[in-house]
């Protein structure tokens, strides 16, 4: 289970790239395009905030990245190597370099929240491991710890679907701890939870990542968030990029041009408004309710 | 429906007339093949005969003797629908994991990985066989699988257990199936993006989902299992079936109406068990 | 565990033992003592009825099956054996049809008086008007109906059939009237749990015009409830093929009756014609029933 860091620290030293898209396309039948032609560059360790209208095209994309849904065409390059000549025991390697969470309905329910946190490290287990970790769980103190850093240190034992789904987002942000992987992709890891917990999630889901050196990239409804914590913002609309810079280099306009248009008079939706209300948006000073890992333990 | 002719999207069909037309032809022959006459239900002697069976039932004959003689036969109806159950079930699970298309080439599992032509073929074949094995044992109804396994293996409870074990494996195979292939597939693509195998992404993702559908649909055939084993012992497969059979034939219309009421209790009682068990699941 | 072998500047949090989280809620004891009941069930059912693995599995028994199953071919394809099979299965399928049409005729009588949302409770119970003594009628009534729908669904086709035969004599008229007794119980339970589940709003918005029970019942109750009952008349449909199929083995005629001669006088070929055409006569009443059941809904 040493290997995969060996590999990756062994690529980072070849390329400063972790993950190449090359004219990445993805059509859903006869429709049109979800995603057209995304050509894109992510260094190692780089926090990407991936922003656009809903039907932009961002859950593709991260369904693509993260080898679940194959690309129409173009060509996916992870950390050196062209993941579509990949074989199966290969995809499993790397898939489980690159860690997930998603918008939602993504855990499994009927299992105790203790069985979806150690789900992270079912790509390194063997399956013996695995089957009897669901009768007498295997690394408990790993899962209890990463549960204790998203602050939901007592539910370990809970039933998942018992829990809210703030609640929800935060098992599947002690998932991808677990994991341990050097890419994580996060899809709207705050849509369903309130602004202030979403706050709290996104700082702590960025600053995890980068005490650890993880690269990241995180759609995101909320501009604010966007422009606030991350080094790099994309903006996506129409299955294609139509700006890609530092926060700081975002305009009004372009937030304009990305959310607006059509969109603004065809009915509002609740982007806009969120790209109406970012300027405004109250920078938190202090996060009270999580503690980072270094103090918890 | 019946407002279809109002929808300017839908213009007025002449076809209506036809189908109804279709349907009453249909009905007519059915009429004349079935030999219906209700009046032969109001025919004196008809009448008379039936009274004399209802009224012959009552009332039960609850007398000590006949239930401890019927003790025996009763466990053993017990005994041959819980053997015939784990039957199915085993038959149910051996077809139902080849005849899950989720499990074999389609859905997330499969998006990626295996687009290989002979890879699918593999996957395809399995499925086609169990689905059409399925289909066989489930068409066939569980009294003549156990006439088949009478003249097989000769008499007594071994043919019935048999019986239920195949016709039941069939439909629970069936409905295995569609409940795997039922399961939300989100969190499956969650599991398996992590880079676990399919094994563990079968137990973490899909078993739980699908468990406790699996479980309340099986107890819910155990229920039907019973009422079937009843029937089952008229061709001679033991159980409280043969002594209803044995006391129809001598006449003896106050044991068959004890029998039955037993064949009721039972079913209560394993509903009243299911329905405790759906409870805990929830 | 692994996390002293990798390089601990990419790990997001070192495992805590010390930590441990508060021990697992015990599984109760009665956990265990239900499986062990469960395992030891089974263990003595398999004995009571004499079957053991090697019943099962073994060769003996093995053999004697292949041996007879390899006795029944090859089907008998003469054209009178085919003839009569097809006849069998026309009159099979009729006595299936009828019996479920009975049924329904049945199930739809008793509704009345069996689902509690007409009787005993609900918008027509609750209606101005209603003394005290109605309401005690109405409640025998809804009593009454529904002990007759329990003793017709708990007697099984096979006796209400030779109940049947000793009133109107062999033939397929007596399968009809035993299929259309015991599943008119099913289906009025099933009818009148669907009607007591119905949205109660329309059939209070139509009590207000002032509309009386059976307007209420036929504007409100039969629309909303209708696509139900013929879905559940489908499906009973599709049980009933196979019961009419056994009802012949009594005397009530069809593929049944042939099955169970072919049977008695160990006419083995004739008997695989007769099952080939069951098999394809229930395959054609699911896929019938199924494409009308998808396009009610
Ligand atoms: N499995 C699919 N089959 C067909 N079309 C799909 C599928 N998944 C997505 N699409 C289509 O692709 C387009 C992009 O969808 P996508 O889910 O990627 O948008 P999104 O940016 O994630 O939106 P949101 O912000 O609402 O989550 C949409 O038009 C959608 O209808
Ligand atoms: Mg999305």
């Amino acid at each position: 289970m040493s290997q995969a860091p060996a590999t990756s620290q062994a690529m980072s030293g070849t390329t400063a790239c972790i993950l190449r898209l090359h004219l990445l396309s993805k059509r859903f039948g006869s429709q049109q395009a979800a995603v057209q032609g995304i050509t894109l560059n992510v260094r190692r360790g780089e926090t990407i905030a991936v922003i656009g209208p809903s039907g932009a095209g961002k859950t593709t994309l991260f369904r693509m990245l993260n080898l679940s849904l194959p690309p129409t065409s173009g060509s996916i390059i992870f950390a050196g190597s062209p993941v579509a000549s990949l074989g199966p025991k290969q995809l499993r390697a790397v898939r489980r370099r690159i860690g997930s969470i998603y918008q939602q309905h993504h855990l499994v329910g009927r299992l105790r929240v203790l069985h979806n946190v150690l789900s992270g490290r079912l790509g390194r287990w063997p399956t013996w491991r695995a089957l009897l970790s669901l009768v007498y769980p295997l690394d408990l103190g790993d899962a209890a710890a990463a549960l204790r850093a998203v602050g939901l240190a007592d539910k370990l034992y809970e039933r998942t679907d018992h829990l809210s789904g703030g609640q929800q987002q935060r098992v599947a942000l002690a998932r991808v701890l677990l994991q341990d992987a050097d890419l994580i992709l996060a899809d709207e890891p705050v849509a369903s939870v309130d602004p202030q917990l979403a706050d709290e999630i996104v700082e702590l889901l960025v600053t995890l990542g980068r005490e650890a050196g993880k690269t990241l990239i995180v759609s995101l409804h909320h501009v604010g968030l966007a422009l606030r914590y991350f080094s790099r913002v994309l903006g996506l609309r129409d299955g294609e990029i139509t700006f890609d810079c530092r926060p700081d280099e975002v305009t009004p306009l372009m937030l304009a041009e990305l959310y607006g248009g059509d969109r603004v008079f065809g009915g509002r939706s609740r982007q806009a408004d969120h790209a109406s209300a970012a300027p405004a948006m109250p920078l938190p000073t202090t996060c009270l309710h999580f503690q980072p890992p270094a103090t918890a333990t | 429906m019946s407002s279809a002719p109002l929808d300017p999207q839908h213009p007025r069909q002449p076809l209506p007339y036809l189908k109804l037309l279709l349907a009453l032809v249909a009905f007519g022959a059915a009429w004349r093949l079935t030999e219906m006459q209700p009046s032969a239900l109001f025919a004196a002697e008809g009448r008379r005969n039936m009274l004399a069976f209802i009224g012959g039932m009552f009332p039960p004959d609850l007398s000590v003797d006949f239930l401890q003689r019927m003790l025996g036969p009763l466990l053993t109806t017990i005994q041959l629908s819980i053997a015939g159950m784990v039957l199915a079930i085993l038959i149910g699970l051996a077809l139902a994991l080849p005849a899950a298309r989720t499990l074999r080439f389609a859905g997330v599992l499969h998006e990626v990985a295996l687009r290989r032509r002979r890879r699918w073929l593999l996957a395809v074949l399995p499925y086609a066989g169990a689905r059409g094995l399925l289909n066989l044992l489930r068409a066939v109804p569980e009294l003549v699988w156990a006439l088949i396994f009478v003249r097989a293996v000769g008499l007594g409870a071994f043919p019935g257990v048999l019986a239920i074990g195949v016709a039941y494996g069939g439909i629970l195979g069936k409905i295995y199936a569609e409940i795997i292939e039922g399961v939300a597939p989100q969190p499956l693509e969650t599991l398996q993006s992590t880079g676990a195998g399919k094994l563990a992404v079968f137990c973490y993702g899909i078993v739980p989902q699908a468990l406790p559908h699996a479980v309340s649909y099986t107890l819910y055939r155990w229920e039907c299992a019973i009422r079937a084993s009843a029937v089952l012992g008229f061709v001679g497969a033991g159980g409280i079936g043969q002594e209803i059979e044995l006391s129809m034939r001598m006449f003896n219309f106050h044991e068959v109406m004890t029998l039955l009421m037993m064949v009721f209790g039972l079913v209560a009682i394993t509903d009243l068990i299911s329905a405790a068990v759906r409870r805990r699941l929830r | 565990m692994g996390a002293s072998q990798a390089a601990p500047s990419q790990k997001f949090f070192t495992s805590n033992t010390a930590a441990l989280p508060p021990s697992a809620p015990a599984r109760a004891w009665w956990t265990w003592l239900l499986a062990l009941g469960v395992a030891a069930l089974i263990w003595w059912s398999f004995r009571g009825v004499g079957v053991d693995l090697g019943m099962l599995l073994g060769s003996e028994s093995r053999r004697q099956m292949l041996s007879y199953l390899l006795d029944l071919y090859p089907p008998d394809l003469t054209s009178a054996t085919v003839r009569s099979a097809l006849w069998g299965s026309i009159e099979t399928l009729a006595i299936s049809l009828m019996g479920t049409l009975l049924a329904v005729l049945i199930a739809l009588l008793m509704v009345g008086g069996a689902s509690r949302a007409l009787t005993t409770s609900g918008v027509l119970f609750t209606m101005p008007g209603a003394g005290r003594g109605r309401r005690l009628t109405l409640l025998g009534l809804s009593l009454l109906a529904r002990g007759i729908l329990n003793i017709l669904r708990a007697i099984p086709e096979l006796i209400w059939a030779l109940i049947f035969i000793l009133a109107v004599g062999l033939g397929p008229f007596a399968g009809v009237l035993a299929l259309g007794v015991h599943t008119g119980g099913v289906l009025g339970k099933l009818y009148a749990e669907t009607v007591e589940s119905l949205d109660p709003q329309p059939l209070e918005a139509l009590q207000a015009t002032g509309a009386g029970k059976v307007a209420i019942f036929l504007y409100g109750m039969l629309p909303q409830a209708a696509p139900h009952f013929l879905a559940y008349g489908l499906y009973r449909w599709e049980v009933n093929i196979r019961a009419a199929a056994i009802l012949g083995f009594v005397g009530a005629g069809g593929l049944g009756k042939q099955m169970y001669v072919s049977l008695s006088l160990f006419h083995h070929h004739q008997l695989l014609t007769q099952l080939l055409a069951l098999f394809v006569l229930v395959t054609f009443v699911d896929a019938v029933s199924t494409w009308l059941r998808r396009r009610l809904s």
